[in-house]
This record gives C-alpha cells, structure tokens and sequence, in this order.
C-alpha cells in the first residue's frame, strides 16, 4: 500500500504517526537522524535566536538572494550533519532554508538535499494551545516543507512548459491537463497549466477556447481551463460549461467571476441558470444580489424568487444585504399583501436581515398587524428589541 | 505546511514586530493589544512565504458566500443568513441575542427542540450544547 502512495500521502500519514506517539509521551525516533522532543515555546525561541543559527539563516537568505542554489544545498546538508546542533535550532534552519530553494530554480544538487528531508518526520514537538489539551503538535516539520518545495518545482516547470507551447498556439497543454485528470489532488501539474493559462497572451488563449469546448464536449475534465480562459476571454459560453457539468468547486468558482466579466444582462442569464442547480444555488442568488444593487431586472428576479420554498431564503438574504431603503419599502408592501405564512416569514427574513432602520419600521407596521403566527410574531419582536 | 500548521507559535516565536510584545513565564503574551505587537499580521499566501507572508502549499481557502453547505469556508453573512432562516421558517428552532461581542455583534443562541422542559415521563429532557461561529474561518 505504501508503494502506491504519494509522496505527500507517506508524508501525512508520518505526521499522523509521529503526532499521535507525542501525545501519548512516547516521542519515538521517527527518522535516522532525530529523535522526537518535546520543547517549549520559550526554549524554541531561545534556540533559535543564538548568534551562531541567527548567522546561518543570514547565510541561507544570502545565498538565495545571489541565486546560488547549490551553495544553498551545501548549507542545508552542513545543516544536517552538525551533530551538535541544537534540534530545534536544526529543524527551523532546515525550514527556512527550503523555502528558500522553493524560489530557485531545482539543480541536482537542491534536488537531492530536498528529496532526502522530504522522509524526514517532525522531530521538534509542542504543546501549544492550551484550547486542545496537553497534545504536542510539531513546531516545525522540515518534511512536509520539503514535499512542499518538490510541488513547487514540478508546478513551475509545468507552468513554464506549457506557456511555451501557449506562445507556439499548440495545444498540447489541454490534453497535457486532460490526462493527468483524477490524479492526486492537489495536482501540482494541473496547478502549473492553469498558471500559464492564467498568465499567456489573451490572443494566444482565443486559440485555445475551441479545443477545450471538444475537450468539455468529449466528457473530458478540463474545468479549471474552461474557467480561467472563460474568465479571461469573458467568454459565456465557457463559463455556462463550466456552471453546468464542472465540478461543484470549479462551478462554484464560475458563479463568482460571472457577475465580473459579464455584462449584466448575460451574468443574470446565467446565474439564473446556476440557480437551478443545488451545489451553487445559493452562491449564484447570492450573487444576482450583487447585480441588484442597481436594481433592474436582477432585483425583480430575486421578488420572484423569494416565494420559492428552496430558493426563498437565499433570495431573501440577497435582497437585504442590499440595505436599500426602496427595496425594504418593497418588501414592507409585499409583506402586507401576502396571504401564506411561508411567505411572511420569507420577506420578514429578508427585513430581519437588512436591519436598516427602514426594514425596522417596515417591521414595526408588521408587528401591529399582528397577522401572521405567534411564532413569527415572537421572531419579529426579538429582532426589534435589539 | 508547517509553518500553517503553527502559525500562531510563529507569531510568538519570530513574527516581525514581535519584539513589542511582552511575555511572561508561560510564553503567553501579556499586552496583545499594544502597538506593534497586537497589531503584527501574519497573511497567508499559497507559496509566499516572505516577509509577513505564510505559505501553505495549496491555495488559500477564500470564504463563499452560500446559505448551503459547500466544499470550503462560508462567509459570517451567509452563515448568519442561514441561521436565521432556520430559526424563522422552523417553529422547532427559537432564538435570541444573549449578548455582544466586543466588537459589537449581536451573540445569537438558538434553542432546537419542541420547548417542553420536561419528559412524559416528568423527568428534564436532556440538552446538548453546541458552539460555533466562534473562531473566525471555521
């Protein structure tokens, strides 16, 4: 099972080990080179301020200042072989060194350093928060650092590799996407042609819209390429795919760039079509509040929609985040000719959540009234009192 | 990352300004609220990890606003939207301001259940507390 893991899986689940043994007080010797302790914040802090780490991150930070990446390497391998070296002055060091490297560009050397700590467990443990018991949890962890720097590597090399194709108008970095589709998440490959997407020449992507809508239409999973081209293009036809069939995140992400890149006409179009599908409903009503803001269309759709036992709630809270002393004189208007209950509480939740002082007075009318539930009746007394 | 995993210790350890906060025995800073000590922040970023900047290695989750679940963070405004929905449209869920925040916000307590204090029995129905909404981004 271990053979079939990602590095990044063995590495949690190292974690996982490793801060379970802690807590438990067993501080085990989880790596070949350090032994798990326990410390405290004060002893961490003093560690790492002594002169001699002090100088040595001034050196790491020189060396990746100046580019010299294998000097950097070295560093960190002296690092690692000084045995007389505080561990938590060590592990900090280490971390802080590879952060560094994840902003260079990988030579054999960085990579060999970097793939030997990515085994490293957390040596370097606290207790820190006193909210969560007396559990140690790490104070640093070189390893997961290092998994980190080797996903930063793979991500620019992508991004570099398939802005190069980008500016030859190849389309190789679609299919390139498309395969390494339901691979490991977060995939730092996929990460890296989205990053050139997001970066490479608008004339250059126009080329590329066509061979996504055949990926999309193939059933093949490009959404965060349909998205960020869509969104750059201001392309709707990619952003609809992409409400539609993406994924619930990716569609997610969709719905809040329409209002961005469309024009208000075609975001209401297509938000509405986004409220009809469960995962991003409530976003997309949400969102044609933000339309609404100018009034028009968008605010009539979300009176139509707050009659809606589903999409009623999301619209009402739509409608009074607007804090619009005519849309809370609309509601107020609403509310003394509705004739259900269920659509009482629905415009008293949008006047409940405006809360300006034109909702309370359409409120206030309402409490007189006294139509309505008790119940409702008690909910609208809490908010006036308050 | 690491580094996200302890950031609060980060702030305390080696957070730039942290130099104007004091501390006691217990490594608890004494003046959270003093300048250049209170007002240090940490932003996290996905691969930045300079200056006040923390990389996490993934993007950084950003609040959606949804009154329905979804796979990340809700914003507070959507999260209170459904709240109050909840309490207004179900007859089972009461609620009621039991307070403010000290930055002014109104703390909300809902009560979920049919309101009868006693069993058929005449014993005290059981009670589970639930607390939420209380640290910012959970």
């Amino acid at each position: 099972m271990v053979a079939m893991m990602t590095q990044m899986q063995q590495h949690r689940m190292r974690v996982l080990i490793g801060t379970i043994m802690a807590m438990l007080g067993l501080c085990p010797v989880l790596s070949s080179t350090a032994a798990a302790q326990v410390t405290s914040l004060a002893a961490a802090r003093h560690a790492i301020a002594e002169p001699r780490i002090a100088a040595l991150e001034t050196e790491l930070s020189a060396a990746a200042q100046s580019g010299a990446t294998d000097a950097l390497a070295r560093l960190l391998q002296n690092i690692l072989a000084d045995p007389q070296m505080e561990p938590t002055a060590r592990e900090w060091l280490l971390d802080r060194g590879l952060h560094e490297l994840a902003q260079l560009s990988p030579t054999p050397a960085a990579r060999a350093v970097v793939e030997q700590l990515a085994l490293r467990a957390p040596s370097v443990f606290v207790r820190a928060d006193p909210d969560h018991g007396s559990f140690a949890v790490p104070l640093y962890d070189a390893g997961a650092t290092a998994g980190f720097v080797i996903d930063s590597w793979q991500r620019a090399e992508a991004r570099d590799e398939a802005g190069a194709a980008l500016l030859a108008g190849q389309t190789s970095p679609v299919e390139r996407f498309a395969l390494r589709a339901g691979t490991a998440e977060p995939d730092p490959v996929r990460a890296g042609i989205v990053d050139a997407f997001a970066a490479a020449p608008v004339a250059g992507l126009a080329s590329q819209r066509e061979t996504i809508i055949a990926a999309i239409d193939q059933g093949r999973r490009v959404d965060e390429l349909a998205l960020v081209t869509g969104r750059r293009l201001g392309d709707r036809e990619l952003l609809d795919h992409v409400i539609g069939n993406g994924v619930a995140p990716v569609a997610l992400a969709a719905v809040r760039e329409v209002a961005r890149v469309l024009d208000s006409v075609a975001a209401l179009e297509s938000l509405s079509v986004a409220g009809r599908r469960p995962e991003i409903a409530s976003t997309a009503l949400l969102e044609i509040g933000t339309l609404a803001r100018q009034g028009g269309p968008a605010r009539d759709f979300l009176y139509r929609a707050i009659d809606d036992p589903l999409s009623g709630p999301s619209a009402a809270a739509a409608l009074g985040a607007l804090h619009d002393p005519a849309v809370a004189l609309e509601l107020g208007r609403r509310l003394r000719l509705a004739r259900t209950e269920q659509s009482r509480r629905l415009l008293v939740l949008a006047l409940g959540l405006d809360g300006s002082q034109s909702a309370r007075l359409e409120l206030q009318r309402f409490a007189e009234t006294r139509t309505g539930s008790p119940q409702l009746q008690n909910v609208v007394r809490e908010w006036l009192e308050h | 990352m690491s580094r996200a995993l302890i950031a609060p210790l980060l702030l305390l350890a080696a957070g730039p300004g942290a130099a104007a906060c004091i501390f006691d025995a217990n490594s608890e800073i004494t003046n959270p609220f003093a300048p250049g000590c209170g007002d240090v922040m940490l932003r996290y970023t996905e691969s930045d990890n300079t200056g006040n900047n923390i990389a996490i290695g993934y993007p950084v989750p950003a609040p959606i606003s949804s009154l329905t679940p979804v796979d990340g963070f809700r914003d507070y405004a959507s999260l209170f939207a459904r709240h109050q929905s909840l309490m207004i449209l179900h007859d089972e869920v009461a609620g009621q301001v039991v307070g403010q925040t000290v930055s002014g916000r109104d703390i909300w307590a809902y009560v979920l259940g049919d309101m009868n204090s006693p069993t058929s029995e005449g014993f005290a129905e059981p009670a589970v507390l639930v607390n939420g909404g209380i640290h910012a981004r959970e």
